[in-house]
């Protein structure tokens, strides 16, 4: 069975990018979002099996969403999305409750790894 | 990655994303607010990722300094004056160029797109300084302090000798103490760590990783734990019954593992008292 995500960035871009990688290793991807609110409400909606998660977004930004998803849902496998130079925010991320992280530019074989762990 | 694939939504995402850079510096020029300035600061920041992810290097180091200057006015580094907006109005349009000519056909024999974007950015004259890419720090380094004392107090205590794990973390892996951080929440989650150097590896990350443990830890579980945080090239235990600093792990957790299971017997189901830990994680 396909494991489904949820991707959220306020870029269509990095999404587009993103999901490309993630459908063409098989995985089914579910939902997008825009903002960390709008990340939480997919959460709920969808409860996909993996969430990855940009830092810097609107509305509500990404450790904020991480600490609203994990609050409610704890057994939520969250991956953030960082930019080189962000490493104690990507710190915080991981004390909010999400279990890894990639780093933008994104190589495909390094954001699959990260995802094959965080599934097991 | 290759950039014609992703080209035309590049361009015209980083052209919307100019806009918003525009309008938000000019609504920082008119009153200084702090919406204003988050939004600047995230068109820069979301410029510069989509950027270094088609490769255009050029494009995102301007954008990166830009958003550097931006984080120091967040900080109250950087007072917001006429000097000061000129500057990033200046950064802005060198962006701009640079965006246009990192996504140009490059002409018979030209430069290519890196090269021209350079040229573009140096016309421009961005110039300034940017502070480096230093960051804020958050309370990761007082708390990292606080378990430190704590730790080296109970690992140093007469009659309690540690077992001590080290952690190499691969020397190619992105933001390698944010990775250290992960090995000792998960380790955290197989036995109490005692100690942790470096304390705050995110300040002064050197490639490696020691955690001190109570003497009967699983040292099987702990280097599975260590393991699952990813990017770790090698996983060492000295201590009691190790024989002091011998090297005893293996890529893999080959003879390590096996090691370790024979050295922990059955210990394997901690108490729940065990698996959180206060000061690095929640």
């Amino acid at each position: 069975m396909q494991r489904t995500v949820l991707i959220c960035d306020d870029a269509i871009f990095m999404r587009t990018v993103l999901g490309d990688i993630l459908r063409e290793a098989g995985f089914n991807v579910v939902g997008e979002a825009e903002t960390g609110r709008e990340a939480v409400e997919k959460y709920r909606e969808l409860k996909p099996d993996l969430v990855t998660m940009d830092i810097v977004m609107p509305d509500m930004g990404g450790i904020d969403a991480v600490r609203e998803i994990i609050k409610e849902h704890p057994e939520a496998r969250i991956v953030m999305c960082s930019a080189m130079g962000q490493q104690a925010l990507v710190v915080e991320a991981i004390q909010a409750g999400a279990r890894d992280f990639i780093v933008k530019p994104f190589q495909p074989a390094r954001v699959l790894e990260a995802v094959q762990r965080v599934l097991g | 990655m290759d950039p014609g694939r992703y080209r035309d939504l590049y361009l015209s995402e980083t052209r919307e994303y100019l806009a918003a850079l525009n309008r938000a510096l000019a609504a920082l020029e008119a009153d200084e607010s702090g919406d204003a300035l988050e939004g600047a600061f995230r068109a820069a920041h979301t410029i510069k990722g989509m950027s270094a992810t088609l490769g255009f290097d050029d494009v995102a180091r301007l954008a990166h300094e830009l958003e550097d200057r931006l984080d120091a006015v967040r900080a109250g580094q950087t007072v917001v004056d006429r000097t000061l907006i000129d500057e990033l109005f200046a950064r802005a349009d060198a962006l701009e160029s640079a965006v246009e000519a990192a996504v140009a056909p490059v002409p018979a024999g030209g430069a290519g797109p890196g090269g021209v974007a350079a040229e573009a950015a140096r016309r421009e004259g961005a110039g300034g300084t940017s502070d480096g890419g230093k960051r804020r720090h958050d309370g990761a380094a007082a708390d990292a302090s606080a378990q430190r004392d704590d730790g080296a107090r109970q690992a140093e205590e007469p009659g309690q000798p540690a077992l001590v794990m080290r952690v190499v973390i691969r020397p190619d892996a992105p933001l390698g103490g944010a990775r250290a951080v992960l090995v000792r929440r998960n380790a955290a989650e197989v036995a109490p760590v005692l100690r942790m150097e470096p304390a705050d590896p995110v300040a002064e990350w050197g490639g490696e990783l020691r955690l001190w443990f109570p003497a009967d830890a699983d040292r099987a579980a702990l280097e599975r734990a260590a393991r699952a945080a990813g990017e770790v090239l090698e996983v060492r235990f000295e201590g009691p019954g190790t024989g002091t600093a011998k090297r005893n792990g293996a890529r893999n957790g080959g003879p390590t593992a096996a090691e370790g299971r024979r050295a922990a017997g059955t210990r394997r189901n901690r108490p729940r008292s065990w698996h959180r830990d206060t000061s690095v994680s929640r």
